[in-house]
């Protein structure tokens, strides 16, 4: 994923807010500092258009999104 | 003159625009907190995921931590080697990092066996460590599933124990860093909690 894209999905999460989000095949619910962190540690793993598709959830959680369909990590 | 043409296909992603317009946040506060030693057979999916890293730490000997300390580390020690008459390599880099801490367990003195036991089974252990700044350390080599931790080249612990004052115990780490560099990312209280603080399952004893 291109620092641009972190970048960008970073500023979408909240780092005080508690998110729940299935993510390479595990539903969980942490901070969004987590989650940050989680994003950050997998970066090198996650395409640019995984990172779009976060990005997407992350700015507006809604149950639709809320499963990343492209868990192949 | 060496060609100009990069190794990798990544360039350098520079950061000066991500800095803050207060300097003071652009600063980092230097040391070592605390070290963790995870066994290497430990995978973890979700390096933010507490309630994984508390499994990890119910597993008898999968997470090893030492108290609260002070440690430091600086230059890489490296070896080059000329391969060409104006060419030069890296061939060797190791950090060494070194930590001290003044907390010792006086009830049951527990203590002595445990650095006896890291300086025999360290080879199966691998490091990271919590930085005095917050921040958790760990290789940039990690990805979901694998062991986010440094292996040891070489792990040394000893008591300082001086005619008065306090005695310390003292660690000396060598990792190899030619192939990887750390990573950082800042952990949530909880996540630093699950880490470095909660109970770990020492059942078995010398399970190091």
């Amino acid at each position: 994923m291109d620092i641009g894209i972190l970048l960008k999905l970073k500023k979408s999460i909240n780092p005080t807010l508690v998110y729940e989000y299935k993510f390479n095949g595990k539903k969980e619910t942490k901070l969004g500092l987590d989650w940050i962190g989680q994003f950050i540690s997998v970066k090198r793993q996650l395409t640019n258009e995984e990172g779009l598709k976060l990005i997407k959830y992350f700015s507006s959680p809604d149950k639709e999104n809320q499963i990343l369909k492209n868990n192949k990590i | 003159m060496a060609e100009c043409t990069p190794c990798g296909t990544e360039f350098p992603s520079e950061y000066l625009s991500l800095l803050n317009c207060k300097n003071q946040l652009n600063t980092r506060q230097a040391g070592v907190a605390q070290l963790a030693f995870i066994k290497c057979d430990q995978n973890v999916t979700s390096l933010t995921s507490a309630s994984e890293w508390d499994t990890i730490r119910g597993t008898a000997g999968a997470l090893i931590r030492t108290p609260n300390g002070l440690g430091s580390f600086g230059k890489p020690n490296t070896t080059d080697a000329q391969i060409g008459c104006k060419e030069r390599v890296i061939t060797e880099k190791t950090l060494t990092l070194t930590f001290k801490t003044y907390k010792y367990d006086n009830e049951t003195f527990t203590d002595a066996d445990f650095m006896c036991q890291l300086n025999d089974s360290f080879n199966a252990y691998r490091l990271i460590w919590l930085g005095c700044d917050g921040n958790l350390y760990f290789t940039n080599a990690y990805t979901s599933g694998t062991n986010p931790g440094f292996a040891m080249d070489l792990l040394t612990s000893w008591d300082d124990n001086p005619e008065n004052g306090l005695m310390s115990k003292n660690f000396e780490i060598t990792i190899d860093i030619i192939e990887t560099c750390y990573s950082i990312i800042k952990p949530s209280a909880a996540l630093i909690a699950a880490i470095f603080q909660g109970q770990a399952n020492t059942s078995g004893g010398s399970g190091l």
